[in-house]
């Protein structure tokens, strides 16, 4: 199998599993930004959207310090499992949640947010329990939202390529994704095989977007 | 037995005190102008919010007091709001599935409330695109089959034309005596309280409370303060202040539309 099928591989994977995790944490944390009325929210706000504004090298440039032997998240994870996370897939995937965390609470949130709170009321009048509330209201009601979140995690994670150069480096298999094959053939000149992992991504990336609105605006219709 | 309420809080510039006990059978009514707080008093029996201070309890059991309040679902209320607040993403049959889904052991015959309050024909249309009285009706059969220990309606038929008004009035207080479910209904008609209660909770803009029979209070109500709006043989719209018998007198008058919703 060539490289280049191994970083699509890869690059599926990291995508996948980043989706997966921050679909389970991030609907805590979005319903906690939209629903509390504490004086920290502005500042866990701000911190949630970090990654959308600040460098992806700064955040990697971290977590590589984070991820290194010498700091003790280093230290503690080496102690546990034996092995470093820099320059390997679980630090990239952890690179990859925090990186992506944006994409994906802040769909959720909006969604909380317009929810409100009177559906919500009436189903504690109906005696509906919390997880009767989440399964029958909350995730039905805020599908669109969900659906959007999924899919803005998925895809910014295809795209990513500043924190996997800092935290993954160029290991095929392990963590050389397609954004980092692309840079690479471009640096060794092969502008064919750029091409095609170019526009791979341009148009996948594309045509999900364009799934997505277009299955929305079905729905808005209803 | 009986929902005991000995509590304060602020409604606008008011501190409110209301100190009384409601019985827990039969149909009382809480009736007052807008903005006197009757949609928060329900919410504080209901649990839904709290109030600042004081005890709220029902057949003994301690339902608020300071730093202790018993949630909604625990307290078995069913409140039947103004705005109906269906599942808009749901239709009306799972609607109603869903809160009788919520009862250990479901003892009403869904089919048969349907027919009783005239929502069979709406079973399967979405709840978002029904009409507001539409929506209200199925709202309280909604609640009625969630099979709370105390049903709170907080003023339900204001989208409802007359005739189903009546309809509707008729149900509920048949379903009150079949079912011995106690009902709290809020209103501003005089003509629902007095058709609809037993006994009345009557609240004032300057904090005053009063509680009795239901026709005896609003009879003294129509009498200090009635204001009622009528239409003339011309159809214009003119406000007449009546005495209680004068009140009674016109209501009887088929040919003259008196609404006795208070105008302020």
């Amino acid at each position: 199998m060539s490289n280049d099928l191994i970083a699509l591989f890869l690059t599926l994977k990291l995508a996948l599993l980043t989706t997966i995790i921050l679909l389970v944490i991030s609907p805590l944390i979005a319903w906690w930004l939209a629903k509390s009325t504490s004086k920290l929210r502005p500042f866990f706000e701000a911190l949630v959207a970090l990654p959308l504004v600040l460098p992806p090298t700064v955040l990697g440039f971290y977590l590589l310090l984070a991820f290194s032997p010498n700091y003790l998240p280093g230290q503690w994870w080496q102690s546990l499992t034996g092995t470093t996370l820099a320059f390997s897939f679980g630090g990239l995937l952890i690179g990859s949640i925090i990186y992506s965390l944006p994409f994906v609470v802040q769909p959720l949130q909006a969604g909380f947010v317009t929810l409100g709170n009177k559906e919500l009321e009436a189903a504690d009048t109906l005696g509906l329990s919390r997880w009767s509330k989440i399964r029958h209201i909350i995730i039905p009601m805020t599908k669109r939202s969900f659906m959007l979140a999924a899919v803005m995690g998925f895809a910014h994670t295809l795209g990513e390529f500043g924190v996997v150069l800092m935290i993954g480096g160029n290991i095929p298999g392990e963590t050389q994704v397609l954004a980092i094959s692309l840079f690479e053939h471009v640096e060794a000149l092969e502008y064919q095989q750029a091409h095609q992992i170019a526009a791979g991504l341009l148009i996948s990336s594309l045509v999900m977007l364009f799934v997505i609105y277009s299955v929305l605006q079905r729905q808005d219709k209803h | 037995m009986s929902l005991s309420i000995d509590i304060s809080y602020q409604q606008s510039a008011h501190k409110i005190s209301i100190a009384t006990e409601l019985p827990n059978q039969g149909i009382s009514g809480i009736f007052g102008p807008s903005g006197v707080g009757k949609t928060t008093l329900l919410r504080f029996i209901a649990g839904l919010d709290n109030p600042m201070t004081g005890k709220i309890s029902f057949n003994n059991q301690t339902w608020f007091k300071p730093a202790a309040s018993v949630s909604p679902q625990q307290r078995k209320v069913g409140f039947v709001f103004q705005d109906s607040r269906l599942f808009p993403h749901l239709d009306v049959r799972s609607n109603l599935t869903l809160a009788q889904s919520q009862t250990k052991a479901p003892q009403l015959d869904q089919a048969a409330l349907c027919e009783a309050f005239g929502i069979i024909s709406l079973l399967d249309k979405r709840a978002n695109k029904l009409s507001a009285g539409q929506q209200q009706r199925v709202a309280i059969v909604r609640s009625l089959l969630a099979q709370p220990s105390l049903l709170l309606l907080d003023e339900p038929l204001a989208a409802l034309d007359r005739h189903s008004k009546q309809t509707i009035i008729q149900q509920l207080k048949e379903h009150s005596a079949k079912h011995q479910l106690p009902m709290i209904y809020v209103s501003h008609s005089a003509n629902e309280i007095e058709q609809l209660c037993d006994n009345l909770l009557m609240l004032h803009h300057d904090g005053r409370i009063e509680f009795g029979e239901s026709k005896q209070l609003l009879q003294h109500y129509l009498q200090q303060q009635a204001s009622v709006v009528a239409c003339d043989d011309k159809l214009q719209q003119i406000t007449l202040t009546l005495t209680a018998e004068q009140y009674q007198h016109y209501r009887q008058r088929p040919h003259l539309f008196i609404s006795d919703d208070k105008k302020e």
